[in-house]
């Protein structure tokens, strides 16, 4: 088994949910809606849950894996695009293509993922070019890292909204943001986190921070998100940074390129055009 | 004058708005025996080159290498694939020289007969070690199914390594191949649907053996009234093979698995092409037989891969007989010991087989561990191999392997007693770019 086998299949379940998701952290799109004071926790979040995302998007990515030991960092990069699609005819939710250019040993290696409605597990293929290959694959585990990344899939995936109850417990300044701060505890249990602090920027809806919380109640990690940019009606969030305090290991996200709404067909989400480059 | 100018304006145009897409490997390679220390002389592609040509829904591809033998320095230059492919909505279509991959299972997949092996890079993992045939082939996408049929307008065979001292395994000196195929053409069609979570294909293909076997022998009799002397002369069976793969998932464990059904028949001489029939006997042989892996797949919370391929063939049932080409006499003359024409290479030396391999990658992808086992549950006989790669820099790979087979010592006609010298230690500075 060669690394880009090994490197793709550590990117296994939810990744369809990853796709979309990472919408949700690298492309979420906030309305900016005026507020008040008397706003609550719930109501902010649901503010940010009527987001509205394009029919389609393209999205690359730089993703650098910095380490740290004693005091001393090293940093390593991969390129990857995202093509995604949302679906409307009551059997998928969305589509999913994600390909590898960088580094170069695993150039072309790319995932397809079609996220069924009903189905408990999204149905996922690998491709991998050195077998010249496509494998089914199955997904892994909410709580494992994103490719070795700081990410675990749940990171990416998000929750639902009814998943948690909200609190907004303060207001703060992140990233020269006024921000609304609210504490987020899980309803629905499955979940490797017994809380979430979330920084909401208090005019336009942008998350800018997020601060997690192991069940023990030990902060575990912070996500910042401190650039955004919008595109035509979208915001963009450009940069992430997601800190494991345990290890001192971070991962950045940086969007290099980003376009909505191509028209994408629907033979783009098939065999063919994974083993396309 | 005006077609000039247009096709100029028409090319000019593509180039601009089409997409030109790169990609490499180079390899400087040394291999050589625990034994002794002493180099294995065999070749190695020191470099692959990959070039793309993306114009809308059409693409141009090529793949391209240069062989290297260290103890020479000779290079060879090698086409290994070249064709145009094609995407419209309902599937792709692709025409010239490819490289196919059918199946389920990674690697030694006895469904997968599309293209032939290049015996040098036979422990080579996936598309590496086959050979690209000139073929037509396209899919056609319906729901969450589809179906791929391919054409082979000329047959292909194996490329074996004959008169290779280094080479491990025993492959006589070249053999007279005295006979061509009957039909160059082959076809083959495959159907794989999404079944709950898993996939499932079914798959036939018609073509000849890529290996050869005996077709036919000059029988001397040396002595009159005593045994006679066989000089076997090789040919090409028709084989038809019937393929099923599947891919499902209990709990965190992936099994991929296949079975592939071969019906093989020698063909029948033309009399035509037989110079001497007076001392030539036809050999015919009516044979079935299967092949099948299954993979059990599971990665740990620390995210090592571990994966085991159980490997077995067996034949069903065979029919043979050997007769004077031109009387038709039947004689009782010895049955060759068979050897499968296609399929998964490994069943070329074992009947049932276990392999065995873990991969895990350290320090943000910089360090690699890889460990394998192949054990032989035929008869005696096991191989070993432990691979360490570090990437310092970004694109670049320092990687080493130990391989060490291990055989019986009692019988030396044992496979990997003969693999025994063949024990290596490989250092491998890769370069991809």
């Amino acid at each position: 088994m060669n690394k880009s086998n090994y490197i793709v299949q550590k990117f296994q379940k939810n990744q369809s949910i990853f796709i979309l998701k990472l919408s949700l952290i690298t492309i979420i799109i906030f309305i900016p809606i005026f507020t008040n004071a008397q706003d609550t926790g719930l109501f902010i979040m649901k503010k940010m849950d009527q987001l509205k995302k394009p029919a389609d998007s393209e999205t690359q990515i730089k993703m650098t894996l910095v380490s740290n030991k004693r005091g001393k960092e090293r940093s390593r990069s991969r390129v990857l695009t995202i093509i995604e699609k949302k679906f409307e005819d009551g059997i998928y939710n969305m589509k999913s293509l994600l390909r590898f250019s960088e580094p170069k040993e695993v150039n072309g290696t790319a995932f397809l993922t079609w996220d069924r409605i009903d189905a408990k597990f999204d149905d996922q293929w690998l491709y991998l070019p050195a077998l010249k290959k496509v494998k089914r694959i199955r997904a892994k585990d909410k709580e494992r890292s994103f490719m070795g990344t700081d990410f675990s899939y749940e990171d990416l995936s998000g929750r639902n909204i009814e998943s948690d109850s909200y609190e907004l417990i303060g207001e703060d300044i992140i990233h020269g943001t006024e921000c609304y701060k609210i504490n987020a505890t899980p309803i629905e249990k499955k979940t490797q986190y017994g809380a979430r602090l979330i920084w909401v920027d208090k005019k336009k809806y942008l998350m800018k921070r997020i601060e997690f919380y192991n069940k023990k109640k030990e902060q575990v990690k912070i996500l910042d998100i401190p650039e955004h940019v919008k595109n035509g009606e979208y915001w963009t969030q450009t940069k992430l940074v997601m800190k494991n305090l345990k290890n001192g290991h971070r991962t950045e996200l940086e969007i290099i390129k980003v376009i909505y709404d191509q028209g994408l067909k629907d033979n783009v989400f098939t065999e063919s055009y994974l083993k396309r480059k | 004058m005006k077609i000039f100018k247009k096709l100029t304006f028409f090319i000019s145009i593509s180039f601009t708005i089409a997409q030109i897409n790169y990609s490499g490997e180079v390899t400087a390679k040394s291999m050589n025996r625990i034994s002794n220390n002493s180099e294995i002389n065999l070749p190695y592609r020191i470099l692959s080159f990959k070039l793309g040509y993306t114009l809308g829904q059409l693409d141009i591809n090529t793949v391209t290498g240069i062989e290297y033998r260290n103890n020479t320095s000779k290079s060879n230059y090698v086409l290994r694939e070249a064709y145009l492919a094609y995407y419209p909505e309902w599937g792709e279509i692709k025409l010239g020289k490819q490289i196919h991959a059918w199946g389920s299972v990674d690697g030694n997949n006895p469904t997968d007969n599309i293209n032939p092996y290049d015996y040098y890079y036979l422990f080579m993992a996936g598309a590496g070690r086959k050979i690209g045939v000139i073929s037509l082939s396209s899919k056609i996408y319906f729901g969450n199914s589809h179906l791929e049929g391919i054409f082979i307008p000329k047959y292909q065979k194996n490329r074996f390594p004959y008169g290779e001292e280094d080479f491990p395994l025993s492959i006589p000196s070249k053999p007279k191949i005295k006979y061509p195929v009957k039909n160059e053409f082959e076809f083959g069609f495959r159907f794989q649907t999404t079944i709950g979570d898993g996939d499932l294909g079914l798959s036939i293909f018609k073509g000849n053996d890529r290996a050869p076997s005996v077709n036919a022998a000059n029988v001397f009799w040396e002595v009159e009234g005593g045994p006679p002397s066989l000089e076997s002369l090789l040919g090409y069976r028709e084989t038809l093979v019937r393929g099923l793969d599947f891919v499902t998932f209990f709990g965190d464990f992936t099994v991929r698995s296949e079975l592939a059904l071969f019906k093989s028949k020698t063909p029948i001489l033309n009399l035509h092409i037989i110079k001497s029939p007076l001392s030539l006997y036809e050999f015919q042989q009516d044979i079935s037989y299967s092949q099948y892996v299954i993979q059990i797949e599971y990665t740990t919370n620390s995210d090592i891969i571990l994966s085991g391929q159980l490997i077995g063939n067996s034949v069903q049932n065979e029919n043979y007989e050997w007769y004077h080409v031109t009387s038709s006499e039947l004689v009782d003359f010895p049955y060759p010991e068979f050897q499968p024409g296609m399929g998964n290479p490994i069943a070329m030396f074992s009947e049932l087989a276990l392999l065995l391999n873990s991969t895990g990658v350290l320090m943000d992808d910089r360090l690699e561990l890889k460990g394998n086992m192949m054990i032989n549950l035929d008869e005696k006989g096991n191989m070993f191999s432990g691979s360490i790669g570090y990437s310092p820099w970004i694109n670049w790979k320092l990687e080493s392997t130990i391989t060490k087979f291990i055989g019986d010592k009692d019988d030396l006609e044992n496979t990997f007693t003969i693999m025994e010298d063949f024990s290596n230690i490989t250092f491998n500075i890769i370069y991809n770019f």
